[in-house]
């Protein structure tokens, strides 16, 4: 066969013979050192991936068992009509949670819990590239899902709906819940960002040693998709909730039209996260499928490719459907055609994938299991939900359909079947990868028919109790217009669908002391994560394998022996250090041994101060925030001063099969870059929210700037560009000179950096400042303030970062060569510096040119 | 005759794989920002805007719209071109799972051209908006 | 002409609807007008065939699924990728889409000049409802009851300015928003005499679920007179409770929010009052306009619907309120 390039020489085959018994032996034992999990109360500083996974996902099931009570409770109130069992009020606090802690503490974070605990498997990795970022994560999480939960026991749970339109929520609700659920979802969609950024890094970085692109996982493909997505969808809604927040704080008229806001806006940033969430639940629940797919038809994914472009297709399409959510707000009829129109395409991609699925079960030699039960029940109830959803999508029957229990109906077939069902799947088929037992199949296959038979019976009715009629969010409904019956059979549905899944909850809690182990591999899988031995040990794999295929288990000769025998990579922990390894974007070739950080309070610390900020900021306790947030600073502070950028004892690195490694990187080949540039493009696209705010303020109104506003001029804001530029240009001089080793030189262009950043910051503010722009006036007014404060909150953390970097460099932990930190100090400069010109440009170059 | 040289890692174009879907998104937005604005007030009450009484698009809107399309499906059929060639490297078919560089450049290339067919559909639906639907109510 | 979508489509609606199938005064099945009629049309043409795609995929999905040897095919990968995964979906999608792209504009057009304009205004949570003039000037105010003249186009001017609404009457067609600084419009066409019910479809507060309204089709005759009389200051009282009535109105302070035309009764906070008596249903909950009804909306309104923004009027006593409520049945 001609092909070109062939076998690459740089390919590598495991040792030939194994270490002797003895080496591997005491191999083992420093491994285990390494990776041990912290015991007693100490076991919750962990930050193995596996460790904190389990927390998390146990975290999401909990949180979607009480919202799945709360959805009783409405179910019982309109189990018949005129129904007085909870106030109306009570109701309104019910439906808001319900949705909110579906979507925001179950639907997406169990996304990112379940890759937590698998994605590394999946990559044969011995964790996520950082550990106590994912720790920070689920601490982060969890505080947060606390507070709003809870709020609901103390009647002060929000009441705006899961979607908050202002201005019922900006104007009309002054009590805290409106500011529980911004502030806590602003802080728990931080965390489910920094968790997107380990995704993405340990994606792209930290493969094994020879998994090019065309052999990564097709679970991996979905998940990175899904995160590259929250990189651009979170952002719209933290800006939304910002402004809502100013809105409500401080008076600032965003969505006030009185005063030139308009609440249109709220519902264009919150869609531009919405429709694209319900792909981020979507696409990694499917995930789970195409793994599970495969290993039941014994044969490898057919279309793979295929499926690579119905999971990138549809992260695309899916930014391109949020008007479809604004149908019936008078928008003109060309923007819903095309809205209506990407919302059709979006279907495609879809259908290949299931077309694939089908295909491969087809071709290959299907067994009965479990996990296919449940993945044929995703597959009957996700297509109904589709195929709604291309109903929906066409505008006329929209203005019938929205808002009406149709859609309750139609997203819950998109939801319980795209993402519950697949999830079920996922816990019966990985459920040995945690705790070394099999669930229960007999337990298992009741469980799923309880569901799926309770849960048709809850949602069909409702296409029809929608179309008769019955709009959403209402807690009572009059009792001769046809809608007690189909409400009837709903609430009956709802509880058999309840004690469905708190029978698979059940199976998953009980204690299983007594039964034996699973075999290793018990279902017979391809892909790497099954490599795990039951239980499974703390370091993951025993070596890092060399990839060859897309299902080394079943294509590679003799792998799991030669990974258990340490014939491949890293089969040793000589410093008794935690190491993996971190690989190039395409070929996954080797480039760093890169050493992981162990067991550490640090995480929960710094969730607990930062969660402490936004908790009393709530509250409007100013005094106990603010020093929450210097806490904060001072453990963040501490922790990337003792876990970051440690240099190591030596420089290069000797990890089996006869290649050397550095054990530090810094620049565009470390994670941290990587991580600092993936972080940089979500604050971008929550900056182009802003400016996208100030363009549609103008396009809405014939007086933006309102008439009289000479503000904020230009020479103000020119002037704090140029020092800000400045400064940008001060950081990377240092860079220059750090590298040259000239530390004096550094130490003054950094502090000379930090003095001109804040007389650039002090400059930018004086534009409208000096012209009288009173934020509470109009909104105009209060754009070019957000734009200016936005600037400013990143060039205090650009500032921030420059002290840093001086301290390093003074205390020794920052030279020529470990330089990373002030590599990521310039890159973040590189955004601060684009940011800054945009704005200018923006603020005062716009109203000039018009 | 692509050497091994051509199809090492730094010169594998990955861009490539999500292009097709900027275009569409380039289009998308580019119709979407036109409608917007000949149908609002700061554009549309001007002579000629849509808002002012006179409530269907016409005129520039139309063939901006015109131009967005055409420009786009040139992209995409580039994109489409440069997908197929290196789908088609040497003599090897889907599904292009061995460990080689050769398999992974036609991997890419192959996700490009069935990615790239995909934002044609997109783009024509897009278009069908714009044109069949011209009115600003 | 009134479509009811066949014969098909009402065994549908009783196989998945109960016995009572799709009627209802609320139904978007039951259509009384030309655009609820297009709708379902199309609701029932793609509800057939998601039908039967469902059922097609499904059925692949079980054939294939089940337990069976391996039978490998390039043949049956390109027909069920290729065929049923791409080809398939993107012929239906680009039909369907043009179907709906071909009856959107009719839908968000507005009604002819010169026709009759009725502006609706969002409350928290009732509906104020104006009938208009040709000139745009308000020709008579009501609350929570809209009538219409059958076989004639009518104009909806919408609007709000406290929080979102959203304005429906299933029955005759889609929903429109009224969205605060912004003036939205719906264009309905009537085709059938009949009573009908709305509702507010846009969560908008403690009482959304109590913000209903009521819509009467009649005769164009029929609809010219009752709009006449609705245009006639309120009736004088003619026995002394009544009498006693109109007198605690205005003791009691109810001109305040409001108006009773023909009375010094001028507020404009809350629902006028004038021909009360008349409407089909009371404070936009579907309550009867009885005088019993009416007393005890006096003394608590909260009882009757959470969060209505009316001050309890218990402390007035009973002997006064059964009086204010009589007289407030006879504004007919």
């Amino acid at each position: 066969m001609s092909d070109p390039g062939g076998k690459a020489p740089y390919d590598v085959e495991p040792l030939a013979q194994p270490a002797p018994e003895a080496v591997r032996t005491a191999q083992a034992e420093r491994l285990l050192r390494a990776w041990k999990t912290p015991t007693g109360w100490r076991y919750w500083s962990a930050v193995n991936n596996s460790e904190v996974g389990l927390w998390y996902t146990g975290a999401t099931l909990f949180f979607m068992a009480f919202a799945g009570v709360l959805a009783l409770v409405m179910r019982l109130q309109l189990a018949v009509p005129d129904n007085d069992l909870v106030s109306a009020d009570t109701y309104n606090q019910l439906f808001t949670v319900h949705g909110s802690v579906m979507m925001f503490l179950f639907a997406i974070p169990i996304f990112e819990a379940i890759a937590v605990m698998l994605l590394p498997q999946f990559l044969g990795a011995r964790d996520l590239p950082f550990p106590r970022l994912s720790a920070f994560g689920f601490w982060a999480f969890l505080i947060g899902g606390v507070f709003l939960s809870g709020s609901i026991f103390f009647d002060a749970a929000p009441r705006g709906g899961w979607f908050m339109y202002p201005p019922l929520t900006s104007a009309y609700q002054p009590d805290l819940g409106a500011d529980i659920w911004l502030l806590g979802f602003s802080f728990i969609e931080v965390a489910a960002i920094a968790a997107a950024v380990e995704m993405i890094v340990g994606t792209f970085k930290c493969r094994p040693p020879g998994m090019r692109l065309n052999l990564v996982p097709l679970y991996v493909w979905y998940v990175v998709v899904a995160s590259i997505m929250i990189l651009f969808a979170f952002p719209p809604l933290i800006v939304g909730s910002m402004l809502l927040e100013v809105e409500r704080a401080f008076q600032w008229p965003f969505f006030d039209a009185a005063r030139g806001g308009d609440p249109l806006l709220w519902q264009h940033l919150f869609w531009l996260f919405g429709h694209p969430e319900v792909y981020i639940i979507f696409l990694p629940s499917v995930a789970l499928i195409a793994m599970i797919v495969p290993t039941f038809a014994r044969r490898p994914m057919i279309g793979y490719t295929w499926v690579v472009l119905a999971a990138i297709g549809t992260g695309f399409l899916s930014f391109g459907l949020w008007v479809h959510h604004m149908f019936t707000t008078g928008l003109p009829g060309v923007t819903i055609a095309l809205f209506s129109a990407a919302s059709e395409a979006v279907a495609i991609p879809t259908s290949v994938q299931i077309f694939c699925f089908i295909a491969t079960l087809a071709a290959g030699r299907v067994v009965r299991s479990l996990p296919m039960l449940y993945a044929f029940g995703s597959l009957a109830i996700f297509v109904l939900g589709g195929l709604t959803g291309v109903m929906v999508a066409i505008a006329p029957f929209d203005f019938q359909a929205h808002d009406t229990f149709f859609i309750v109906g139609h997203f819950h077939y998109v939801l319980i079947g795209g993402a519950l069902f697949p999830i079920f799947a996922g816990c019966y088929y990985f459920f040995p990868l945690i705790n070394g037992k099999q669930l229960s199949e007999r337990l298992g296959r009741i469980a799923f028919w309880l569901a799926f038979v309770g849960f048709n019976i809850a949602f069909l009715p409702m296409h029809i109790t929608g179309l008769r009629g019955m709009p959403r969010r209402v807690p009572v409904y009059p009792a001769d217009i046809g809608l007690d019956l189909l409400n009837l059979t709903s609430t009956i549905g709802a509880f058999i669908l309840a004690s469905g899944v708190a029978l698979i909850l059940w199976d998953m809690l009980r204690p299983k002391g007594r039964e034996p182990f699973s075999p290793r591999n018990p279902w017979g899988a391809g892909t790497l994560e099954w490599l795990q031995e039951m239980p499974g040990k703390p370091w993951g794999v025993r070596s890092i394998p060399e990839i060859d295929s897309r299902y080394p288990l079943w294509e590679q000769p003799d792998f799991v022996r030669d990974v258990d025998e340490g014939r491949f990579y890293l089969p040793d922990a000589e410093e008794e250090k935690r190491e993996t390894l971190v690989t190039t974007v395409v070929d996954a070739q080797p480039v760093q041994c890169m050493r992981l950080p162990g067991p550490s309070f640090l995480p929960l610390g710094a969730a607990l101060t930062t969660g402490g900020f936004f908790v009393f900021g709530t509250y409007h306790l100013w005094t106990p925030a603010l020093v929450s947030l210097v806490a904060a600073i001072g453990v963040i502070w501490y922790w990337l001063w003792t876990g970051t950028s440690v240099i190591p004892e030596k420089v290069i690195k000797d990890i089996g099969l006869g290649r050397t490694l550095p054990l530090y990187v810094s620049g565009p080949s470390s994670v941290g870059w990587w991580a600092v540039f993936i972080t940089m493009i979500a604050s971008q696209s929550a900056f182009w929210c802003l400016v996208f705010a100030y363009f549609f303020y103008w396009s809405l109104q014939r007086g933006f700037p309102p008439p009289g506003t000479v503000g904020p001029g230009v020479l103000w804001p020119v002037t704090g560009g140029a020092l800000l530029l400045g400064a940008w240009a001060l950081t990377l001089y240092a860079r220059r000179s750090n590298a040259l080793e000239r530390s004096l030189t550094t130490q003054a262009a950094l502090l000379a950096a930090i003095v001109a950043a804040a007389a650039g910051v002090a400059a930018l503010a004086a534009g409208p400042w000096t012209t009288g722009l009173s934020p509470s006036r109009h909104v105009y007014d209060a754009t070019v303030w957000l734009l200016v404060v936005w600037c400013g909150l990143h060039v205090f953390t650009g500032v921030l970062m420059q002290a840093y970097c001086m301290a390093r460099r003074a205390a020794g932990r920052l030279t020529g060569h470990y330089d990373g930190d002030l590599q990521n100090t310039v890159l973040f400069w590189h955004f601060v510096a684009f940011t800054v010109g945009i704005t200018v440009a923006v603020i005062s170059g716009f109203p000039a040119v018009r | 005759m692509m050497t091994l040289e051509h199809l090492a890692e730094e010169r594998q174009p990955v861009w490539i794989v999500p292009a097709p879907l900027v275009v569409w998104a380039l289009h998308f937005l580019a119709c979407y920002v036109t409608a917007a604005l000949w149908c609002g007030p700061a554009v549309g009450t001007a002579p000629g805007g849509a808002a002012l009484g006179n409530t269907a698009l016409a005129g520039l809107p139309l063939a901006l719209f015109t131009i967005y399309t055409l420009a786009s499906m040139l992209a995409l059929l580039a994109l489409i071109r440069m997908g197929y060639r290196a789908h088609t490297l040497g003599d090897a078919s889907p599904p292009h799972d061995a460990d080689s560089p050769a398999d992974r450049h036609r991997f890419i290339g192959y996700a490009t051209l069935l990615i790239a067919g995909l934002s044609l559909v997109a783009v024509i639906y897009s278009a069908m908006a714009v044109f069949m639907v011209q009115t600003c109510q | 002409m009134r479509v009811q979508g066949g014969a098909a489509s009402v065994a549908a609606c009783v196989l998945i609807g109960g016995a009572a199938g799709c009627a209802g005064v609320q139904s978007a099945l039951d259509p009384g007008g030309d655009e609820a009629a297009t709708v379902a049309r199309l609701f029932w043409t793609m509800t057939a065939g998601a039908l039967v795609i469902w059922a097609g995929v499904v059925a692949l999905g079980w054939y294939y699924g089940r337990p069976h040897e391996e039978a490998p095919s390039p043949r049956r990968d390109r027909w069920l990728i290729l065929g049923s995964g791409v080809v398939f979906p993107v012929t239906v999608l680009t039909a369907l889409l043009a179907y709906g792209l071909w009856m959107l504009p009719p839908l968000v057009s507005r009604a002819p000049e010169g026709s009759l304009t009725v502006e609706v205004v969002g409350e928290q949570w009732w509906w104020r409802v104006r009938y208009l003039d040709a000139t745009g000037a308000p020709l008579v105010e009501l609350a929570n009851e809209i009538r219409l003249p059958v076989g004639e186009p009518v104009q909806f001017r919408l609007s709000s300015d406290n929080v979102i609404h959203s304005f429906w009457i299933p029955s005759l067609g889609g929903k429109m928003d009224m969205i605060p600084g912004r003036t939205t419009y719906l264009t309905l066409h009537p085709t059938r005499v009949g009573t009908f019910a709305g509702a507010c479809a846009e969560y908008c507060g403690t009482a959304h679920g109590y913000m209903r309204f009521m819509v009467d089709v009649m005769d164009p005759a029929a609809f010219d007179g009752w709009l006449a009389g609705q245009r006639q200051v309120a009736v004088e009282p003619q026995t002394p409770e009544t009498q006693r009535g109109r007198d605690v109105l205005r003791r009691a302070g109810c001109g305040a929010c409001h108006t009773v035309r023909g009375t010094s009764a001028d507020g404009l906070i809350g629902p006028d009052l004038t021909h009360v008596g008349s409407r089909m249903s009371l404070g936009a909950a579907g309550l009867s306009t009885d005088a019993a009804t009416l007393e005890r909306w006096v003394s608590a309104p909260e009882r009757l619907k959470p969060g209505v923004h009316m001050p309890a009027f218990q402390m007035m006593g009973s002997d006064d309120i059964r009086a204010l409520a009589a007289y407030l049945e006879r504004l007919e």
